[in-house]
């Protein structure tokens, strides 16, 4: 496979850890988040991300390599930011839109789970890489559950009440996305 | 079923059954009668650009091997080893110099050359004639505008046979610029469970479902805006204009204007510094075609499909951009789709301008796109509400736009209708099916 300089990547970090008591935290934050995001709460939800914050994710991809992150580093499956959610994702959760939003009325139902929650520091004070595993059981009008799992990487700010959700790129797992709606914020 | 029917009866009546979609059986024989011996996509030049680089694709319904040898020919050869079948290639794209067995370790060139069988004068003797286990290679490969297409058949006619007429007009989208395309990285692989025809009927040239399933499209702004449309003008302003085509054995285009007038030809979306290349490679026929454009779709029979699609205001107002997307429709079986998504831009376009059309393309027509997910919610619910036996008994009329008369005159070839909103083009592809599907000697249907 000829090697293109990469477009996208995860965050990385070099520094360690962060305290039990940041991971603990940061678990309680992810499942207030999810709670907001299971119930397509999406206009709520964007009161926890950054004005700058952006969202990715790329394309799976299986190399032959055995060192790979198991990602295309070229492609995105989605790409949005904060004024995109809310304009084209938050907009058909209402009133004025969900009748002719078809795939959101009704909507698909969906419980994350959120877990293995790994808190480092970054070189920014009060700004935590956190790498999470996520599983979001999936189930459209009558039919059975199917489901979308891979890794998040947040870069998570810490504020007064919490954290501010600055990006999130997440990897999926599966290379064939088996779902009854790829339009996911996972 | 009524005996006496035939699953598609062509004329003023143009009926079809609707166990070509949900039937299993009639899903056994398009199998064996169209995705054994058509010509498939299975990528673009540039996911292969160096000797050794290799792509894992399905060919039809087969899996393949995509590859570049050493003198920099591309190679199709099902991905089985020819000892025992088992899988060669179990990652989606490498680069090697060759194809190991895990079971018994026979290596296979890049070409499909059986290279080494392992204790072979101890199992086989000393005269082992190893070119008799060479790989099993597509008959043939062409590349057409950095398209790569194969089919197992050595009897197929040449690719632009199969294509037809709609050469022309893959002239206008794809060899448009010096440089031609590449694409924006490996393609997305998604499941939907329907039909690989209910998809590939639509991207035809089905302009007429646009204004409802895409409703929360148009009110946010991801189509042209009114105000877009007088920004563009530059004249008296034209009505609107939409055409759809057949082209060639069951090919077909659609190919929708903006109604603005401009001095000299615009090619919106692309950057300005591309229009002259443009310009010097098309036709004025061609240029017609990209020039105002607003949206350009269609399928190569049976399962690939084109767009070619802009958005005003990718990063806000006065960000236009523009992006060429083709989607592969595999079956999995009659109910159930794997659908291949790629992103294709200008080779000569600046870095910031390719991340801008990924951008808009992720979010419309890409995969996880808004335009997919509505679309998708009806493929897939054709599936569940006409698979029942009351439902498979039952026929659609595809009469859409059989009143409109061919447009004459034009430079553009094919069966031209000035109609935007017609089923013209998915007539087209259900005649090709039906004259490769043979119906009347079909088992299926008693005559």
């Amino acid at each position: 496979m000829t090697t293109r300089t990469p477009r996208w990547q995860h965050p990385q970090t070099s520094h360690g850890r962060s305290s039990n008591d940041t991971h603990v935290a940061v678990g309680i934050f992810y499942a207030y988040e999810a709670e907001l995001l299971d119930h397509w709460d999406i206009s709520s939800w964007l009161d926890l991300v950054s004005e700058d914050f952006v969202y990715r994710v790329p394309v799976p991809l299986l190399t032959d390599d055995y060192n790979q992150d198991g990602y295309d580093t070229q492609s995105l499956l989605m790409d949005e930011d904060r004024s995109s959610i809310e304009e084209n994702w938050a907009a058909r959760m209402t009133d004025e839109h969900n009748a002719v939003s078809w795939a959101d009325s009704p909507p698909v139902r969906l419980l994350r789970l959120v877990s293995s929650v790994r808190v480092r520091h970054t070189d920014h004070e009060g700004e935590f890489l956190a790498r999470s595993n996520v599983r979001i059981l999936m189930v459209r009008q009558s039919g059975a559950a199917k489901e979308m799992f891979g890794e998040r990487f947040d870069i998570l700010r810490s504020n007064d009440e919490g954290f501010t959700i600055a990006s999130r790129f997440v990897v999926l797992t599966s290379t064939i996305i088996d779902a009854p709606r790829l339009r996911m914020l996972l | 079923m009524d005996e006496h029917e035939t699953m598609v009866e062509i004329g003023d009546g143009f009926r079809v059954s609707r166990r070509i979609y949900h039937d299993p059986s009639v899903h056994e024989l398009e199998l064996e009668r169209i995705f054994k011996n058509s010509w498939f996509f299975v990528g673009h030049e540039t996911e292969i650009p160096n000797p050794g680089d290799f792509v894992t694709r399905p060919l039809g319904t087969d899996p393949a091997i995509v590859s570049r040898d050493q003198a920099g020919e591309i190679h199709v050869l099902l991905n089985a080893c020819t000892h025992r079948g088992v899988k060669l290639c179990r990652a989606e794209t490498g680069e090697t110099k060759n194809f190991r067995c895990p079971y018994h370790g026979w290596t296979f060139g890049l070409d499909g050359a059986c290279r080494a069988v392992t204790y072979a004068s101890e199992i086989f003797g000393p005269d082992l004639d190893k070119s008799q286990f060479d790989l099993i290679r597509s008959g043939r490969v062409e590349i057409l505008f950095g398209l790569i297409f194969a089919t197992w058949s050595e009897e197929a006619p040449p690719l632009e046979t199969a294509l037809g007429d709609l050469v022309y007009y893959f002239k206008a989208i794809f060899a448009k610029f010096d440089n031609g395309f590449e694409v924006m990285g490996a393609p997305v692989r998604s499941r939907v469970p329907c039909n690989w025809k209910s998809e590939t009927e639509n991207l035809s040239g089905d302009g007429y479902h646009t204004m409802v399933t895409h409703e929360t499209a148009r009110r946010f702004g991801l189509f042209p805006s009114p105000e877009d449309v007088e920004e563009f003008n530059e004249g008296e302003q034209p009505g609107f204009r939409g055409r759809t085509v057949q082209c060639g054995p069951g090919n077909s285009i659609r190919i929708q204007h903006l109604p603005v007038a401009t001095e000299h030809p615009k090619f919106l979306g692309y950057p300005e510094d591309l229009w002259p290349q443009i310009e010097r490679n098309l036709t004025p026929g061609q240029i017609d075609i990209q020039s105002r454009v607003s949206v350009i779709h269609g399928s190569v029979f049976p399962n690939l499909s084109f767009l070619e699609n802009f958005k005003t205001a990718t990063d806000g107002p006065g960000s236009m951009c523009r992006y060429v997307r083709l989607t592969m429709k595999v079956p999995v079986s009659h109910n159930e789709t794997e659908v291949w998504w790629w992103h294709l831009v200008p080779t000569d376009a600046p870095e910031d301008w390719k991340i801008r059309s990924q951008r808009a393309y992720v979010r419309t027509n890409g995969a996880a796109g808004m335009f997919e997910i509505d679309d998708s919610e009806c493929f897939v619910g054709m599936t569940e509400a006409s698979s029942g036996p009351t439902g498979l008994d039952a026929h659609f009329q595809y009469i859409g736009g059989l009143h409109h008369e061919k447009a004459e005159g034009l430079e553009w070839p094919g069966d031209v209708r000035d109609a935007d909103r017609s089923e013209h083009t998915l007539r087209g592809f259900l005649t090709e099916w039906k004259r490769r599907m043979e119906i009347d000697e079909s088992p299926l249907v008693e005559k």
